[in-house]
């Protein structure tokens, strides 16, 4: 199957501690796609739930279109009864056949229910859905829908992608579309004392450590999805313990253990200046390749 | 470089990119884009691009990479359209790209040629000799109902030319044709012009829908566009044998040689093109299932709209010249030259091009 994950295109694993599971080895529903600028992007394959909001969205303004174009069709019939049938049906025949794979086509692999939904058709590679294939995926919806839409699904299911048989044919997926929104700055907390240098050793934790208690800490603070303070020190207890071990960390460990968001606050404004004392050993803990593309 | 110096640093771009995705998403506002914004947009997507990469690679956090990666998706989706699609070149491929792809799937289209035409000439053939056999087939009900109607000329009088053609009326679940009778019932006192417009419509709906039909089951298996050929042959044939044994085998068939060319071939095109799809998955000729369906269902989609194409024209013929009160003959001339035409056309048309 040439399904998920080309090996080149793997997304780089991380050999040491994997702490915050950004690995698309894992089965997810992330599929990555190279652009031509050589860069791994992923999009976020959607699944049935949301596709069958759009699908009943769109059934519904297609029932709106036909009751409009019914209703005008009836003030137009006292003219020309027979051609304002005529429209009806052919309009109906459009509605039946086409909605989809216009609006698709048109509106860039969204139609109305898509747009709400918050879903694209795109190419199975990245690009933008096609006129050709917004025709296949959609006419080919005709044997999706047998027993209710039951062919359509078992075929999603059995893809890795969710696509269903007019997906296959026309090499298209639905992703997800989510709006994100640029994460706050760092937490700076400028009244924190950085731990004091001569409790440690000269270990330095990696870039993904500090970004990982950079983001704990930042959800704590932010509003939305707060954690409460003992599930945070609970969550961050591992981490405040395997650091202070590799620090050979001397100072106060009850600040490790019952206040380890604090500890990690400490950690993080030692650490996050980026000017450390000892260079050679920051050189090997980051790195793994691609650093020269930073100095910008 | 820390994180944090980075994002300060690049942050002002990334607002920038993200201002000019917006415009660029909306119709309006794509067009008022200059040339400095295009420029300024495919230099801050290789930029942000790039961004990405290193942001991953450095492993700065899932929320930073999410959103990098959420401006890179929907910068590459916008720049990298595909062309628009444009009436000419739609034009083009229906007049010569489409008999030049049916000639190169040739055995899928002689199959459901076959698979149609065949039942169809031996159930006429047969039920003419015998027209006893003709129940057999269809309902009795529906063969009193068809000798009625050819009694006298379609055009003649109170009678409403109504198809026993409707390939279909049995097969497609959603839409009998006899609301389409009723409907048609009650205008028979508009003019003709008017009251075959609702016709052209009905066998537009209907007919097209039908072959869209069979061609988009043929994905499972081929077996349902079988079915649908095969049933369409059968009943077809019968209607017309049954007819002519009766003896009214000129009305009908004056009525029917004009659009029969283009209705039936593209019925039996249609099948042929999901016996295609069908195909695609039992051969796949060193590919794997999906790359199969992905390669041949295109020409499938194609040929299938082609036949679509045929379709409506044959709606046309069907509603407008079909019934008109021409004389016979000059029917069967016109008749068989149009089938001369359907077949010069699908063997001839687009020689010599590049297949579109």
């Amino acid at each position: 199957m040439s399904s998920t994950v080309i090996p080149s295109q793997r997304m780089p694993a991380g050999d040491g501690d994997n702490l915050d599971g950004d690995n698309l080895d894992v089965i997810s529903l992330e599929i990555p796609v190279e652009t031509p600028e050589c860069v791994l992007m992923t999009y976020r394959v959607a699944g049935p739930a949301s596709r069958v909001g759009a699908y009943l969205l769109d059934t519904a303004v297609r029932v709106g279109i036909l009751i409009a174009v019914a209703m005008i069709v009836s003030c137009s019939g006292v003219i020309a009864q027979g051609v304002s049938m005529g429209v009806f049906l052919v309009s109906w025949f459009v509605v039946e056949w086409f909605y989809f794979a216009i609006s698709e086509a048109v509106f860039n692999g969204r139609t109305i229910g898509k747009r709400v939904m918050g879903i694209r058709t795109i190419e199975q590679y990245g690009y933008p859905l096609s006129w050709w294939s917004a025709l296949v995926r959609n006419f080919l919806r005709t044997a999706d829908c047998l027993m209710f839409y039951g062919i359509g699904f078992v075929s999603m299911l059995m893809t890795s992608r969710f696509q269903r048989l007019g997906d296959l044919v026309a090499g298209t997926v639905v992703v997800h579309e989510h709006p994100v929104r640029l994460p706050r700055e760092p937490v700076i907390l400028e009244t924190i004392k950085p731990l004091n240098r001569e409790h440690c050793n000269h270990f330095v934790p990696s870039e993904r450590t500090l970004s990982l208690i950079d983001e704990l800490l930042s959800r704590r603070m932010n509003s939305r999805e707060r954690i409460p303070h003992y599930r945070g020190h609970s969550l961050a207890r591992e981490l405040a313990k395997t650091l202070s071990e590799k620090l050979n960390y001397q100072g106060d460990f009850d600040q490790v253990s019952d206040y380890s968001m604090a500890f990690l606050a400490r950690v993080y404004v030692t650490f996050q200046s980026g000017d450390l004392p000892d260079a050679e050993q920051t050189k090997s803990e980051v790195a793994p390749f691609g650093l020269q593309g930073a100095s910008r | 470089m820390n994180k944090r110096k980075y994002v300060q640093q690049r942050r002002s771009s990334w607002r920038q990119f993200r201002d000019l995705i917006d415009r660029a998403e909306s119709r309006r506002e794509r067009k008022r884009m200059s040339p400095v914004d295009l420029a300024d947009y495919s230099r801050l997507l290789r930029e942000v691009s790039n961004d990405l990469a290193i942001v991953r690679a450095r492993e700065w956090g899932r929320e930073l990479a999410d959103y990098l990666n959420s401006l890179v998706t929907r910068g590459y989706n916008n720049y990298y359209t595909s062309p628009p699609g444009n009436v000419r070149k739609f034009v083009q491929f229906i007049i010569f790209g489409f008999p030049v792809l049916m000639r190169k799937n040739w055995p899928f289209m002689l199959a459901g040629w076959c698979l149609f035409f065949i039942p169809f000439i031996v159930s006429w053939g047969v039920i003419q000799t015998d027209s006893s056999l003709a129940v057999r087939i269809l309902p009795a009900e529906h063969l009193e109902q068809m000798e009625q109607m050819y009694e006298t000329p379609l055009y003649g009088g109170d009678q409403v030319g109504d198809d026993e053609e409707a390939l279909d009326s049995e097969s497609s679940e959603d839409e009998p044709s006899d609301s389409a009778v009723s409907q048609e019932d009650q205008m028979v006192a508009d003019g003709y012009l008017d009251e075959r417009s609702t016709m052209a419509g009905f066998y537009i709906n209907n007919n097209v829908g039908i072959a869209l039909r069979s061609f988009a089951i043929g994905i499972l298996l081929g077996i349902g566009t079988c079915y649908v050929l095969l049933y369409n042959g059968l009943v077809l044939g019968a209607s017309f044998g049954y007819t002519l044994a009766v003896g009214h085998g000129d009305n009908l068939l004056s009525f029917a040689v004009t659009h029969g060319s283009f209705e039936l071939t593209a019925i039996a095109i249609s099948g042929g093109a999901g016996l295609m799809l069908g195909d695609a998955i039992i051969h796949r000729r060193n590919r794997t299932l999906f790359e199969s369906q992905k390669v041949r269902g295109l020409d499938a989609i194609k040929i299938a709209l082609g036949a679509g194409v045929m379709l409506v024209v044959a709606a046309f013929i069907e509603a407008f010249w079909s019934p008109a009160p021409i004389d016979h003959t000059i029917k069967y001339v016109v008749g068989i030259t149009s089938w001369v035409f359907v077949y010069a056309w699908m063997f001839l048309a687009g020689r010599g091009r590049v297949p579109a």
